[in-house]
């Protein structure tokens, strides 16, 4: 993605519609988050705060951390999402998270960098934390987060399908042209 | 901390607190142990800290053109 300081921003702008056109609350928001005057690199995260959620029109939260950064490239400067994490919750705090997608650039262990985490048990396997497990699943947009939450957890929405699955569609068709793929696992 | 509607602009000291808070509320350590664990590949498969990694990130990432 061709990158100056204003791609951090249109990178927020189009962050922020999708979740407003879909299941955000009309108080809820996105900001960027710098470091200092620093203006090439900054994590996409809650007005409330980095580390709070996103208030949803179901009552619960979800909770985003996109860390963007400006590469300079041959093409010349790039905007990459570095590392992102999407965990939809319960509560505010976070104590009763429900599903978590991560995109770590440097994920711990052997962990896949792209994993899908869940809070619950397998009746198949008793004795097994699912919470403890990472599910590989490379990188997961948000367009594909506002779906699950709306088709599967039926989350309201602020708009009508009609209006919103068409955006959703286009945004990460642009999304997938470009978007790095990650291994299950560690290179080495 | 510096704010708009749109940014924040905080200083490494002032992410260092937010980090150490969100660390110690979520999994009893704090934010220096929690990054000393991420270094060492040694973070709780169930921890909930994605996002404070991301943050750390932002004051210890490699620079902009690594890559």
């Amino acid at each position: 993605m061709a990158g100056d300081e204003n791609s951090l921003h249109a990178f927020r702008l189009l962050a922020s519609r999708l979740l407003a056109l879909t299941v955000a609350h009309p108080s809820a928001g996105l900001r960027l988050h710098f470091l200092e005057r620093r203006r090439d690199r900054a994590v996409l995260a809650s007005v409330a705060g980095p580390t709070a959620p996103l208030r949803l029109l179901d009552g619960r939260y979800l909770r985003v951390a996109v860390s963007l950064r400006l590469f300079d490239t041959d093409e010349g400067r790039r905007l990459k999402v570095v590392e992102s994490s999407c965990q939809y919750q319960a509560d505010e705090v976070g104590k009763a998270w429900i599903v978590r997608y991560d995109y770590l650039r440097s994920a711990s262990g052997a962990h896949p960098p792209g994993h899908l985490q869940l809070n619950g048990r397998l009746t198949a396997v008793p004795g097994v934390e699912v919470g403890r497990l990472h599910f590989p699943t490379g990188r997961v947009p948000l367009e594909a987060v506002i779906r699950l939450l709306v088709e599967e957890f039926g989350v309201p929405t602020n708009e009508e399908a009609e209006l919103w699955r068409p955006v959703l569609a286009e945004s990460e068709a642009a999304f997938q042209a470009i978007a790095h793929r990650p291994l299950s696992g560690p290179a080495h | 901390m510096v704010e708009t509607a749109t940014t924040v602009e905080y200083t490494a000291a002032e992410l260092r607190v937010v980090i150490d808070a969100a660390a110690r509320a979520r999994v009893g350590v704090s934010g220096d142990e929690l990054l000393s664990r991420h270094a060492a590949g040694r973070i709780e498969p169930d921890w909930d800290v994605s996002d404070l990694l991301i943050l750390a990130d932002l004051i210890d990432g490699p620079p902009a053109n690594a890559g």
